[in-house]
């Protein structure tokens, strides 16, 4: 006999004996290389000043000198998205979230699990917006082209030469192809024109990158070389904080690459599932990279008093999240709301390079 | 010396500007006043800005009109002043003008089709504003404006 709607009743016919309520983490992803800054404006600025490389000519003695001059100083200024989650904690909320996943029946201070509820999904609500920073950095690796949906995407303008498609002759799932000749090009963009003096790069790519890299013949050629070791590829070990693996490091050129997978999804508000990497592309980052994660000031009301009366005046908060509750006590209802400006930005935008290494 | 600023790429949600600093004087340099005038033949408004050459208004003691290709042999000094529009002929305008020291050649206003090492009489140029006492550099610019 099929088991009935009546039998979900438990007091008749069965005993609840766990409970689970899924609280997906949001792993740090490419976070380590943004780090954090608030700032209290709508806008924040970066200011760049570029160097021509220039190399000094001798002079005679006692005649005149080079004259130098720098006169060139660009300001890049950045409105940061807005991000505002809201959620609505109702009279019956509390019944049917709370109490019917068995957190109140038997517990005297059943008042305040119904509060750390509600900060349940505060929490959940911060972590839809920790998201969108992942999906921001990413886009700063894959394009440079921070996506908005509701604003004008925004673009650092990375140079054409350090996004490339490594096309089908050099894609790693081609028998010809040469992998390392590619990453040696990634680390000579990094260092001739990103001017990076760091020789350790770190590769970070999709599960489909790395296995097409690993079968590459050409690459399992010198990586099976027992007389010279340039390759150096291990058993993966996750990061539980990044949500990286690593996998080992291989040298091209003059330069040691790190290599990195990279697998974290998130869910699209269409509900389709995306991944913050694209499967066919690597992203090389070099340890000097630097690049930062600018929350800007976040809209907020708060109490001043105005010649003797209180009263609540708009105002500017700088944090990273802002939590607001605002409640109707007739409809017994409340809305909590969480807000944040965060903008990825790299710094130095010349010290990223993209190829795309499947087809 | 001057800051022009240039904006791109603007949008909702970002912008960027470009600044570029102009300094022409550059080292020892000594300034006379003056009146600089618009003798404009045909007559015509004439914008006088800074790093122009400067002769002598021979119609009027004491005043200065903006060097032409024809008498380059003539110039006495380099404009330093705001940009100012002489709206038509004999308006003229209190300037501050160079008359030695060193400067940074590639900032110099001059007339059109005129360059340093244009001829003048037996001399170019340069050899002109080296007697007056300045030494002309080109400086070289160490910044650029990128991506």
């Amino acid at each position: 006999m099929a088991i009935t709607i009546q039998n979900h009743t438990k007091t008749i016919a069965s005993k609840v004996v766990g409970t689970f309520v899924e609280d997906k983490p949001v792993l740090a992803g490419f976070s380590g290389f943004f780090p954090r800054e608030t700032a209290m404006t709508l806008q924040v600025d970066l200011e760049v000043q570029r160097d021509n490389d220039s190399i000094a000519v001798d002079v005679k003695r006692f005649t005149e000198g080079n004259k130098n001059k720098f006169s060139i100083v660009t300001e890049k200024k950045f409105q940061p998205p807005y991000f505002r989650e809201e959620y609505d904690f109702q009279n019956d909320e509390v019944y049917m979230s709370t109490i019917a996943l068995g957190v109140g029946l038997e517990n005297s201070n059943v008042n305040a699990i119904i509060a750390q509820n509600a900060l349940k999904k505060i929490r959940k609500m911060r972590s839809k917006i920790e998201r969108s920073i992942r999906k921001q950095q990413a886009d700063v690796m894959q394009t440079g082209i921070v996506e908005l949906i509701n604003g004008d995407s925004i673009d650092y303008k990375r140079k054409a030469a350090s996004m490339v498609d490594l096309g089908a002759s050099q894609y790693f799932t081609n028998a010809s192809a040469d992998p390392l000749a590619s990453l040696k090009n990634a680390g000579t963009f990094l260092r001739d024109v990103g001017a990076s003096s760091s020789m350790t790069l770190n590769m970070v790519m999709r599960g489909e990158g790395l296995a097409a890299l690993l079968t590459n013949p050409k690459f399992e050629e010198k990586a099976n070389n027992r007389r010279i070791n340039r390759a150096d590829v291990q058993s993966p070990e996750f990061n539980a904080v990044t949500g990286f693996a690593f996998h080992g490091q291989v040298s091209a050129g003059d330069f040691n690459i790190n290599l990195w997978t990279y697998n974290q999804k998130y869910t699209k508000a269409d509900g389709t599932t995306a991944y913050y990497l694209d499967a066919n592309k690597a992203v090389f980052i070099p340890d000097d990279f630097m690049a930062k994660t600018v929350f800007g000031g976040l809209p907020n009301m708060v109490d001043r008093q105005i010649g003797g009366e209180n009263a609540a005046m708009p105002s500017i908060t700088e944090a990273e999240f802002l939590l607001r509750a605002y409640s109707d006590s007739k409809t017994m209802s409340s809305t909590l709301e969480i807000t944040s400006a965060p903008l990825a930005m790299p710094i130095t935008i010349d010290r990223i390079y993209t190829a795309q290494v499947l087809a | 010396m001057s800051i022009t600023a240039t904006q791109r790429d603007a949008t909702n949600n970002q912008s960027t500007v470009d600044y570029i600093r102009k300094n022409l004087f550059l080292y020892g340099v000594r300034f006379a006043k003056g009146v600089l005038a618009n003798k404009t033949d045909p007559e015509a408004s004439q914008t006088a800005t800074i790093g122009q050459l400067v002769v002598r208004d021979t119609d009027t003691a004491g005043q200065l009109t903006l060097a032409t290709a024809s008498n380059l042999a003539d110039v006495l000094g380099i404009t330093f002043m705001d940009t100012t529009i002489l709206a038509d002929n004999d308006a003229t305008v209190a300037i501050d003008y160079a008359i030695r020291g060193d400067i940074d050649g590639g900032l110099l206003q001059l007339p059109t089709g005129v360059t340093l090492d244009t001829t003048v009489g037996n001399k170019a140029l340069r050899d002109v504003l080296n007697d007056l006492g300045f030494v002309i550099f080109a400086v070289q610019e160490q910044t650029k404006i990128d991506n």
